[in-house]
């Protein structure tokens, strides 16, 4: 499969501070690409450099081919971009706010445009500026989707929004999910599981992994041990196992390469035969709040 | 040019209520501006210039707000703005705000100048419409591109409001550090680089910002260009420029001769008080052998002092100001000397070496016209009227897109105006004003001239001031320039302090 979007070696440095630090991200077409991690992880830093708003401090990044830096209006009118920053001309109508976006791309689809009025029940007449954020975001939506883009960018689309615009801006994206590839910058993981074919997670402008949902989802348990007497702890954890604990004969730890006869052949080896072992599926937030948590503890181990 | 004109059409939409209060301004500018053109008392007059000056000013902040609302629109500063994600393409973007510019401020601009020519009486516009779009042209530019230079490296209004302060700072300190460049104040000739660093440095940043939106380095490139600006004013080799501007004429050819006046008697000495830095002289100047039908003009004069021990000073390039026809004998020459200096030099004679910088002009048309009640016509200049004020009569004279320099005299023989008994002039006595060459500024390609006469010349028997009625014969004589001559006059042995005239800032007349 061809790449939609791809970094190599990317880095972005504002003074000091290193937002994005080395990345390859590698997000095939087709794909619904999921990009999340906690706060100043460097998502937001990736996307805009990905559209040209900032320019990387080494590496590449590239769009549909094309270098992010030489991005022309012709490859801009395959990219449909919405942000929750985003400052839209809060003096338009909505209405208006898409007839003047319509002469900018050659792809426009006046029956889509009115479809998706419609289908986010936007208020034609209404200026921007007295809509509610949930209402603008979806007519944001509504001018980055009417032209068919190849590409869809959507950075922190859902936050902040109520559960029913959350859901009405999904549907919206996952009916034009066929034809484009999306790359979604997300804290809200729940709502991310639920459409994402891959997940990519970002810590400390980093690439922590990449790869499709139902994949991480089968590498990840959540494991509890019960033995017949307290068992004699190892000196070191497998590095596969995250978050582990020990209260008596029980123990519990987060297997992020799970593989139910190697796992437990692991668990035997270091702790001798368990009472009872159960292996439980995680959400991809439980996943996601493993590794941040992880991931600050192991900075601060670290840093110490 | 269909995205040009799709950009450009929402402009227009966004910000009509701009164009209208800009409009509005532009209508209240040609409401008024005829006042200014007809004679009035001086009680009026402070009203008049009062609301000539806002209004002129009011146009002025319309066209920086039109500028700075429709550039930022499309705010070049910062990575929020929906429209980076757009397909724009910056030329095209960059053309739509032009084409805006032109249609809401240089073609609004163009009708008001045309307008203002119609009323004023010099006929249609249409067959001068390329010279007001010419006399208009330098003013909107410099306005537009300062404004529009302040508005693509900020992002909102706040911030182009103290980027217009900053640059109101460095002019300010430009000019402070500019007063202690000597000869900077008399020579012009680093000006046309200056502005030209200034203009290529605004479209470069312009160009930069809409290329690539790289706000850091456009800012830099702005700096760098201010920089550049003050250099310029600071290092330009003024006294060569002065000396290549105005020549040191050939021998034979002297259209003026100029020496020192030693059997002139000095002016009374005065002490000058402590806390003054400087001390005025005014060194006497005999005139000799202008050509008749012409006339010189003293531009600038230099004066450097060399003392027994070794110490010197000079005075740097001065505007003066002052002219000089045929039958002038002299004139004093004013100079301020640093109070220190001429404490040290004040017991011992010095060396002194003037130079002055001179153009000569030779009189052209000659026009004799004869002042009627109201407005009454002087071709080659346009419509003059009587202004009667309270200490001088003057004429107030409205002129199209530039006068020539002119020479305007009135003579006591051709005066049928009343004098008391003791106010009388003897006949035989003339009054002259030398206007140099003048244009209007900004919108209006009408701009008007006062000629002053302020006394009788020669050996004038009256202190009286020449009135002018109807019936006044006035000469009209264009100047033309001729050369510009540089005369260098050695003094060997003068005492400054024979010369000492007052305080400084004490006003004093030349002549």
């Amino acid at each position: 499969m061809n790449s939609a979007i791809r970094t190599k070696n990317l880095s972005k440095r504002f003074r000091k501070v290193a937002a994005v630090a080395g990345l390859n991200l590698d997000i095939t077409e087709g794909a619904i690409y999921a990009l999340v991690g906690p706060n100043g992880a460097g998502k937001t830093t990736t996307i805009k450099i990905l559209m040209d708003m900032f320019r990387p401090t080494g590496g590449t990044a590239e769009i549909l081919g094309i270098d992010s830096r030489k991005i022309a209006p012709r490859t801009l009118a395959l990219i449909g971009y919405v942000s929750e920053n985003q400052e839209l001309p809060l003096w338009m109508t909505v209405a208006g706010f898409l007839g003047y976006l319509r002469p900018f791309y050659p792809t426009w689809d006046r029956k889509l445009e009115d479809e998706l009025i419609q289908r986010f029940e936007l208020p034609p007449e209404r200026k921007l500026k007295d809509l509610s954020r949930g209402m603008r975001m979806k007519a944001a939506l509504a001018g980055s989707l009417a032209y068919h883009p190849r590409v869809i960018i959507l950075d922190e689309p859902f936050s902040g929004l109520d559960p029913l615009v959350r859901d009405q801006l999904i549907e919206g994206l996952l009916a034009r999910a066929s034809e484009s590839t999306t790359l979604v910058s997300s804290h809200d993981l729940a709502e991310t599981e639920s459409f994402a074919s891959h997940v990519g997670y970002m810590e400390q402008g980093q690439l922590r992994f990449s790869e499709d949902l139902s994949t991480l989802r089968e590498r990840f348990r959540e494991v509890e041990l019960k033995f017949e007497k307290i068992p004699c702890l190892p000196q070191k954890w497998p590095a596969a196992w995250m978050r582990t604990s020990n209260s008596g004969p029980v123990i519990r730890f987060i297997e992020s390469q799970f593989n139910q006869e190697r796992t437990c052949a692991e668990i035997r080896q270091l702790l001798g035969e368990p009472k009872d072992v159960t292996f439980t599926s995680m959400t991809l937030r439980s996943i996601f709040l493993a590794m941040a948590k992880c991931g600050s503890r192991n900075v601060t181990e670290e840093q110490r | 040019m269909k995205q040009v004109l799709h950009i450009f059409k929402k402009d227009i939409r966004h910000h009509w209520p701009e164009i209208l209060l800009s409009l509005a301004v532009l209508a209240a500018y040609i409401w008024n501006e005829p006042d200014e053109w007809v004679p009035r008392g001086l009680s009026e007059n402070r009203l008049r210039d009062f609301l000539t000056g806002g209004l002129t000013f009011a146009v002025v902040v319309s066209w920086c707000t039109l500028v700075v609302r429709v550039v930022q629109g499309e705010k070049l500063v910062g990575d929020r703005q929906f429209w980076v994600t757009k397909p724009y393409d910056w030329k095209k973007l960059l053309a739509a705000k032009l084409l805006f510019m032109l249609v809401f401020i240089s073609v609004p601009t163009l009708i008001a100048g045309s307008v203002l020519f119609a009323k004023a009486g010099f006929g249609s516009p249409l067959p001068a419409l390329s010279a007001i779009v010419s006399a208009q042209s330098g003013s909107i530019v410099f306005v537009v591109m300062i404004a529009a230079t302040l508005a693509t490296v900020t992002a909102n209004i706040t911030q182009f409001l103290l980027a217009l302060l900053a640059v109101g700072a460095y002019v300010a300190i430009v000019a402070t550090v500019a007063a202690y460049v000597p000869s900077q104040s008399f020579s012009s000739g680093s000006d046309t680089l200056q502005e030209g660093i200034l203009a290529i440095g605004c479209i470069a940043a312009v160009l930069w910002q809409y290329a690539g939106r790289r706000t850091a380095s456009s800012r830099g490139l702005l700096a760098v260009s201010a920089l550049a600006i003050f250099l310029v004013v600071v290092a330009t080799p003024y006294q060569t420029l002065v000396a290549r501007e105005y020549v040191l004429p050939p021998t034979g050819s002297q259209p003026v001769q100029l020496a020192f006046d030693e059997a002139k008697p000095p002016a009374p000495n005065v002490v000058a008080r402590q806390e003054e830095k400087d001390v005025e002289i005014q060194i006497p100047i005999k005139v000799r052998a202008i050509a008749a039908a012409t006339s010189v003009s003293v531009d600038g004069a230099m004066l450097s002092l060399h003392a027994p021990d070794g110490q010197g000073w000079s005075s740097g390039w001065n505007r003066v100001g002052e002219h000089l026809f045929p039958e002038d004998q002299g004139f004093n020459s004013t100079f301020k000397v640093k109070k220190a200096f001429f404490e040290h030099v004040k017991p011992t004679p010095v060396q002194a070496h003037i130079s002055f910088a001179l153009s000569t002009f030779q009189n052209g048309e000659t026009k004799r016209i004869i002042a009627t009640s109201g407005e009454f016509k002087v071709p080659g200049l346009g419509f003059c009227a009587i202004v009667q004020g309270y200490a001088t009569d003057s004429l107030r004279c409205r002129y199209a897109f530039a006068t020539p320099t002119v020479l305007t005299t009135v003579s006591s023989s051709e005066m049928p105006c009343p004098f008391s008994a003791d106010g009388a002039p003897r006949p035989g006595l003339i009054s002259r004003d030398w206007s140099a060459s003048s244009a209007p500024d900004l919108v209006s390609p009408v701009g008007t001239l006062d000629i002053n006469f302020w006394k009788w010349e020669g050996n004038a028997d009256t202190n009286s001031s020449p009135s002018l009625c109807p019936g006044t014969s006035l000469i009209f004589r264009t100047q033309e320039v001729g050369r510009q001559i540089r005369k260098e006059i050695e003094i060997d042995d003068i005492k400054l302090a024979d010369y000492q005239t007052s305080n400084v800032g004490r006003f004093s007349v030349g002549r």
